[in-house]
């Protein structure tokens, strides 16, 4: 279980504009849940992200996975990025394989584990491509891939699919969600997309605009597995209007600046 | 080895012949051969020259030096932009005397290269190497520091420990531009092999075109020249080609 207790962020700039982007936050996630943060742009989402992830400290409060402090970046909290962030220099199998070398494998038990996620992520046919030759879509399941292969207890990803478009991303959470059932990691999602917190979450974390407090923790009640077809059901569309109301509240001209 | 695209080589080859054209046109305006040789005679001239074992003798010595120069540049430009890029305190110390050192061009080390090494290949190796040292450290090291931070995070969050960062990270996504500071620091060394051996040498071709300057023998100094452009642009070729290899997700 992860646990953040009043953890507070704020950001110095050299002195001159001082950013509070978290304001005593607690939220917990259990495991292999999926929790979604969705909140107006700026408010510290991809902070809480970086938080986790060990790559900034807070100024206070804490943050624990299991008990234990979050102490620096660890694989076991590993991050999949917006722009998927796969080495351009590495084929498919490379880039999937990289966090198997460096935990040691041999060269067996790494090939079968690359085969593994080869095949949960369809990847196959490419695992001789480089990056650049795959699409947006293909470039993020083998971001996943690469994520899942270490076997974190938590898969962090910051806007995951927000750069591609509308069909390849309602696809790719169908995928996800299928690979999610097959796997044991807890996720934190970071959306700006209702739609896809709702679709993919089990609960959804709204913050309100700098600094970044929580306004609401939904439970989303559809059963998983869930079929795309719930997405234009009619509690979907409820949730996504209360979504959206608590956050047209926060957003405003101020805020985006 | 070299496998162009048919288009590319056929306007490769124009552009070659355009040059060779205006050149003979120039030279036939000009209208003294003994001092604006055409490039048919120099063409004639070269065909005489490989067929001397002098000749032959002086293009190895040349490129032996370049070669040594370089190699020995490769080695310490390409590990020390590399160590200096990671350590950030080192740069402290490393890039002052670098950028003091960096502007003097090769050809004004050339009276200490011979009071240090006397003559021969030891001064040539030495002005070949400062030349190209320096663009492949600076390149090296622009790579190094400028890497994608998301890369690095990518990585630690995947379990990488610092060695593995930089074998897997910092070293791959510099090559592109270790081989510029590779491709300016060859172009550099060839020129400052030529340099020294004008004035520090008993053989090479810059020797052979200092002694054919002092016989006025311009056809052979012209032949001289062309020879140095085209060995420069052939070991261009091969890095090119060398590159192709190590960076092959670069022109997928
Ligand atoms: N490394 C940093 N240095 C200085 N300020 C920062 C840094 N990281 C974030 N901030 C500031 O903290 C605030 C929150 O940033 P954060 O990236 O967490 O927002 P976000 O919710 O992810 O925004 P978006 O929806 O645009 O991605 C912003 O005002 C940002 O300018
Ligand atoms: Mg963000």
């Amino acid at each position: 279980m992860i646990a953040f207790t009043k953890v507070s962020k704020s950001f110095d700039n050299g002195g001159k504009n001082f950013v509070r982007a978290l304001n005593e936050i607690s939220f917990e996630i259990e495991r292999k849940e999926i929790l979604c943060v969705v909140g107006p742009s700026g408010c510290g989402k991809s902070t809480i992200i970086n938080l986790l992830a060990g790559f900034i400290v807070p100024d206070s409060g804490s943050i624990t996975v299991s008990g234990k402090e979050v102490a620096g970046p660890s694989y076991l909290r590993t991050v999949v990025f917006q722009d998927d962030a796969l080495f351009p220099w590495k084929t498919v199998k490379d880039n999937i394989g990289f966090g198997l070398r460096c935990k040691g494998l041999g060269s067996n038990e790494q090939a079968k584990k690359i085969r593994d996620i080869l095949s949960i992520t369809n990847l196959g046919e490419f695992s001789d491509c480089y990056p650049a030759q795959l699409s947006g879509g293909m470039k993020q399941m083998c971001a996943l891939g690469r994520a899942l292969a270490i076997e974190p207890e938590i898969i962090l990803m910051d806007e995951p699919f927000a750069s591609l478009d509308q069909q390849t991303r309602d696809l790719i959470q169908e995928e996800f969600l299928k690979i999610k059932d097959q796997i044991a990691q807890t996720v934190l999602l970071v959306t700006h997309n209702i739609d896809e917190a709702i679709f993919l979450g089990d609960k959804i974390l709204v913050l309100t605009a700098r600094p970044a407090q929580i306004k609401e923790i939904i439970t989303v009640p559809f059963e998983k597995p869930r079929s795309p077809d719930i997405r234009s059901s009619q509690e979907f569309i409820d949730i996504k209007s209360r979504i959206w109301y608590m956050l047209r509240n926060d957003i405003s001209v101020e805020n985006l600046v | 080895m070299l496998n162009f695209p048919i288009k590319r080589n056929f306007s490769y080859a124009a552009s070659i012949f355009g040059l060779l054209f205006v050149w003979q046109a120039a030279s036939m305006v000009y209208h003294n051969y003994e001092l604006f040789p055409s490039p048919v005679s120099v063409f004639l001239q070269l065909i005489q020259l490989f067929s001397y074992q002098n000749y032959i003798t002086d293009v190895i010595a040349s490129l032996k030096r370049v070669v040594a120069g370089f190699f020995l540049a490769g080695i310490m430009g390409v590990s020390l932009g590399i160590i200096t890029g990671i350590n950030r305190r080192l740069s402290y110390i490393v890039k002052p005397i670098i950028e003091l050192l960096r502007p003097i061009p090769p050809i004004a080390w050339i009276p200490i290269a011979i009071l240090l090494f006397g003559l021969g290949d030891l001064p040539a190796i030495f002005l070949v190497f400062l030349g190209a040292f320096f663009p492949i450290f600076s390149n090296t090291y622009l790579g190094v520091t400028h890497v994608d931070g998301r890369y690095i995070k990518a990585a630690y969050s995947l379990g990488a420990t610092m060695k593995e960062i930089v074998l897997h990270v910092l070293i791959p996504s510099s090559l592109p531009s270790i081989f510029i500071g590779l491709k300016v620091g060859l172009g550099v060394g060839w020129m400052a092999v030529i340099a020294a051996e004008m004035v520090g040498a008993q053989s090479g071709l810059g020797y052979s075109i200092q002694m054919n300057r002092l016989l006025l023998d311009i056809n052979k100094v012209v032949s001289g020249m062309v020879t140095i452009g085209v060995i420069g642009a052939l070991l261009n070729l091969l890095l090119d080609e060398e590159r192709r290899k190590l960076i092959p997700w670069n022109h997928t």
